[in-house]
């Protein structure tokens, strides 16, 4: 699944995933060209939650020149909540999104979660992320 | 079937005035419509071919392009062909879910674009493994949706805005998935390619 340059809004999950919920065979994600992923709401991945399946390759999350903002997570991962998948910022940014644990970004073990140098995960609420060394704190 | 926007609320007035002048339709894709600066209507409240966006896909063959035009369509949408919807320009078009279901299914096999501004709202999805999912949209095709394309205010268990099965490109600086719920996971967009 691709969004191009498109806008996910101001939408609300009680679960996972108030913007994007990608999960399970090769479900994989592309964001990229000024996509915005903004004010969303959720329990956990309240930008985007990804998350591998049962016995199968994890889906793999791009996002390149497009942001990951406002986003608000009732406890764990305001922009993305990572479990397991292999995760990609390139020339993209993860401000100002909140949750009660990790505001940036989530992390649990098996993903991975790599960034360029062009890429800032910054102001987050807390400033903190869990599992990666992606935000500037 | 679709109605003026007076009906959901809209200004009857500019209903009106767009509604005027408006001719007969014709089959989708095969004559022109004589307005100058208007695209030939096949779906409109009232003196197009169709009143309904799923009778004109029905008349549709593969490849067309039906053109939608100022009006609400209350009704669920199967898409089993490749027939392509966009929304005149400069028209509100509001695809609005009946009450129970999903407004757009993309059947497996299909290639689909939705563009040129339509609104997708009010949908409830629909069952699928147990669970009710895609209150806008469910895809099992290859879906785009784009050109200001609008998906607001639908809700659904899981894929509120969309769930999509197949292929899905949502591109457009102004298209926009927002103000959807989802009472587990997905409120926007819940993408689970593959799932059965």
């Amino acid at each position: 699944m691709t969004v191009d340059a498109a806008l996910i809004h101001k939408n609300a999950a009680t679960g996972n995933g108030g913007g994007i919920f990608n999960s399970s065979n090769d479900a994989s994600l592309t964001i990229r060209n000024n996509a915005q992923v903004y004010d969303n709401t959720a329990q956990q991945g309240a930008g985007i939650y990804t998350t591998v399946g049962i016995d199968v390759e994890p889906p793999t999350v791009s996002i390149t020149d497009s942001s990951i903002t406002g986003n608000v997570a009732s406890t764990v991962g305001g922009s993305i909540f990572n479990d397991g998948c292999p995760v990609s910022l390139t020339s993209s940014t993860v401000f100002q999104n909140a949750a009660a644990i990790a505001g940036g970004f989530f992390n649990t073990a098996g993903g991975a979660m790599t960034h360029d140098s062009e890429s800032a995960v910054v102001d987050n609420t807390p400033t903190t992320c869990v599992g990666t060394d992606a935000c500037e704190e | 079937m679709c109605a003026v926007l007076a009906a959901i609320g809209q200004d009857a007035a500019d209903a009106r005035r767009k509604r005027r002048g408006r001719r007969r339709g014709h089959r989708p894709g095969r004559k022109k419509d004589n307005r100058k600066g208007k695209g030939a209507c096949h779906v409109c409240p009232g003196g197009c071919a169709f009143s309904s966006v799923q009778a004109a896909h029905d008349a549709a063959r593969d490849g067309d392009n039906l053109l939608l035009c100022e009006g609400a369509c209350t009704e669920a949408v199967t898409i089993p062909k490749n027939v392509n919807f966009a929304a005149r320009a400069g028209d509100k078009v509001v695809l609005q879910g009946t009450g129970s279901g999903s407004v757009i299914t993309v059947q497996p096999n299909v290639t689909t674009t939705i563009s040129g501004g339509p609104w997708i709202t009010g949908g409830t999805g629909s069952l699928i493994n147990g669970v009710v999912s895609g209150g806008g949209i469910v895809n099992y095709g290859n879906l785009t949706v784009t050109g200001q394309a609008i998906v607001i205010t639908n809700t659904a268990a899981r894929g509120g805005g969309i769930y999509n099965a197949g292929t899905l490109t949502v591109s457009g600086a102004d298209t926009r998935v927002h103000h959807n719920t989802a009472t587990t996971d997905g409120a926007g967009i819940s993408n689970e390619r593959g799932a059965t």
